[in-house]
């Protein structure tokens, strides 16, 4: 699972969340109003966080439907940087 | 001979046409690259003028042989690739007026774009996941192998003989006050008139790479085919993909070596803030921006990281798919807050003039554009009544029956006669430089059930593009409305620059003194 500061980044986010909704794993981003310019803003946010850089392969919006599927292609980027 | 197996027309050499227009290059230097684009294995490729001819023939034939009579609506969609250009041209020969949508057009604003267009044929790629494309209209695929015809279109008669530049090239849809999608007309001698006089700008030239950064769904990508095949220059599509991330899009600038970007203002923000090293390194010559204003500090940044390059401002309505391109000073004088949009284009004239139509000479005094240029649009698509309010007749001259462009723009003038841009009219914005309607908005959330009043403004993205809200207000004895299921109904309907960011329910929405919503005071309270 996720640290807090994922979380809160992410949260900054997604503007049709409220604050006493929980993040699931599953949660559809783009429904809670993330769209391709926020998602850009939320890599480069991702990138300063945790010293990684997403190769390319791993800038697909794909990477970004859900708080699970981001966290787990965050993951392999930094166990790359390591 | 009965009229349906008499041969399709083709237009000949010496008519207006963009077909004509844009493979001039093919007679000149058929090996001269024309797009170069990712090929099948995802590696940049390039297809040469003459290669390009050849498809156009193909797809001609292939169009040709379906018994379509001219005038008949062609419905494209597609990404900017050669192929779509190739199937662009081959419309134009044949005198298909050509309608392109994208592969991202929600379904129902497709089916009013098919219910208002009535095309005698839809194609998609062969791998586009289209379907629903009502009965009555033909269907067919594009690829590698050429067109691949799923449903022919119904028998028609053809009547037509001579493809004549006054023929609709194209007709590009765009977000209308109706709620309906409105579709502006454009003629192959309007469009033809227009290249021929901004080629005198020099703006591209033979060896040039334009990077293409609009959905060809809009008329700024037909205006980078146009401009660039019609230069012998060679366009560069940028794969949507690419386009999205900073850094692939940068990689893609420098891998397919483009010298020039074309795109509006909002492509840049993500590149000078993220990428602006890579940007520097790439030593682009042109930039070309259109369909909104560039905001002065990102201006500044890239003209700083691009020095020497020419960047013109774009202006104009996709009514006369533009009025003026003015560069902009280099370097750019410290004081300078509002970017002039200059003078027409040579051959065409802007004028202010106020609401009765009388001209505005005097430096600071606001107007209303009109312009005057042999590449005005025909009319909306079947709207005779929102025509008749665009196209006027000329008010320094109305018994001449000239007819000049109401453009809906306000302007003042400068010192030295320039304009400078100042608002719309009436409620029309610019979304990260798509032209929306604030009142198609409006109108489709409040369709939504459980809603009794909805106004849509613009506000202030921070540090980011300008957003749209919404503001909302439940109808009596129902409950607040659900604004993610607002934000989905409109998501259904619009395509994604339509979309509210933001939605706010409200109690009731404040009116001004004279009875309309207060969007100003809405927008400061969010």
């Amino acid at each position: 699972m996720w640290d807090s500061r994922f979380e809160e980044i992410l949260r900054g986010r997604l503007p049709f969340l409220e604050e006493e909704e929980k993040v699931g794993e599953d949660l559809s981003l783009r429904d809670f109003g993330l769209d391709s310019m926020g998602a850009v803003e939320l890599l480069a946010s991702l990138e300063r966080a945790y010293s990684v850089r997403f190769v390319d392969d791993a800038l697909d919006m794909a990477n970004f439907a859900t708080p699970g599927v981001l966290w787990t292609t965050l993951s392999k980027m930094i166990e790359k940087a390591s | 001979m009965s009229p349906s197996t008499m041969l399709p027309a083709r237009v000949r050499d010496s008519v207006d046409n963009l077909h004509g227009f844009m493979l001039q290059t093919a007679g000149d230097a058929p090996g001269a690259p024309a797009v170069v684009e990712p090929g099948p294995g995802g590696e940049l490729t390039v297809v040469t003028y003459g290669e390009l001819r050849e498809r156009v023939d193909e797809y001609a034939d292939a169009l040709g042989a379906l018994g379509l009579d001219v005038g008949d609506r062609v419905i494209l969609e597609s990404h900017t690739s050669s192929t779509a250009i190739a199937v662009y041209l081959a419309c134009c020969a044949l005198g298909l007026p050509f309608i392109p949508v994208s592969p991202e057009t929600p379904a129902k604003r497709l089916l009013a774009i098919i219910d208002s267009a009535r095309p005698a044929l839809y194609l998609q790629h062969e791998d586009g996941g289209r379907d629903g494309v009502p009965p009555g209209v033909g269907t067919a695929r594009f690829g590698p192998a050429g067109l691949r015809v799923e449903r022919a279109p119904e028998p028609r008669a053809r009547r037509r003989r001579e493809v004549v530049g006054t023929d609709p090239a194209y007709i590009i849809f765009t977000s209308g006050t109706t709620g309906r999608p409105k579709g502006v007309v454009m003629s192959h001698r309007a469009s033809t008139a227009f290249f021929r006089a901004v080629h005198g700008l020099g703006i591209l030239r033979p060896g040039d790479r334009v990077a293409t950064a609009s959905p060809l769904q809009f008329d700024f990508a037909l205006f980078d085919i146009g401009i660039t095949l019609g230069s012998g220059a060679t366009l560069l599509p940028i794969p949507r993909e690419r386009l999205r991330w900073p850094r692939r899009f940068v990689g893609f600038l420098r891998d397919a070596g483009a010298t020039h970007v074309h795109g509006v203002p909002s492509i840049w923000r993500p590149l000078l803030r993220n990428e602006p090293d890579e940007l520097a390194t790439l030593g682009l010559r042109g930039v070309l921006f259109s369909g909104e204003q560039f905001p002065m500090h990102e201006l500044r940044q890239l003209r700083s990281l691009a020095p020497g390059a020419r960047i013109i401002n774009c202006y104009g309505p996709t009514e006369s798919m533009a009025c003026s391109f003015t560069d902009v000073p280099d370097p750019i004088p410290d004081d300078l807050e509002l970017l002039s949009i200059g003078h027409a284009y040579p051959g065409a004239e802007m004028m202010i003039a106020d609401e009765r139509g009388r001209p505005i000479e005097r430096p600071g005094v606001p107007g209303e554009i009109y312009l005057r240029a042999p590449a005005l649009f025909s009319g909306y698509w079947d709207d005779p009544e929102t025509t008749a309010r665009a196209l006027v007749r000329d008010p320094l001259n109305p018994a001449s029956g000239q007819i000049v462009l109401r453009t809906g723009d306000l302007a003042h003038r400068g010192p030295d006669g320039e304009l400078y841009f100042r608002a719309r009219v009436d409620s029309q914005v610019q979304i990260r430089g798509n032209r929306v309607e604030l009142t198609e908005v409006e109108r489709r959330i409040a369709e939504f059930p459980g809603v009794g009043a909805a106004a849509v403004t613009v506000a202030d993205g921070g540090s980011a593009d300008p957003v749209l809200c919404a503001f909302v207000v439940g109808a009596p004895g129902e409950g607040d409305p659900d604004r993610m299921a607002v934000r989905a109904f409109c998501a259904e309907a619009l395509p994604d620059y339509m979309v509210p960011s933001e939605i706010h329910v409200v109690a009731e929405l404040p009116l001004t003194e004279n009875g309309k919503v207060d969007r100003a005071l809405l927008a400061s309270t969010r």
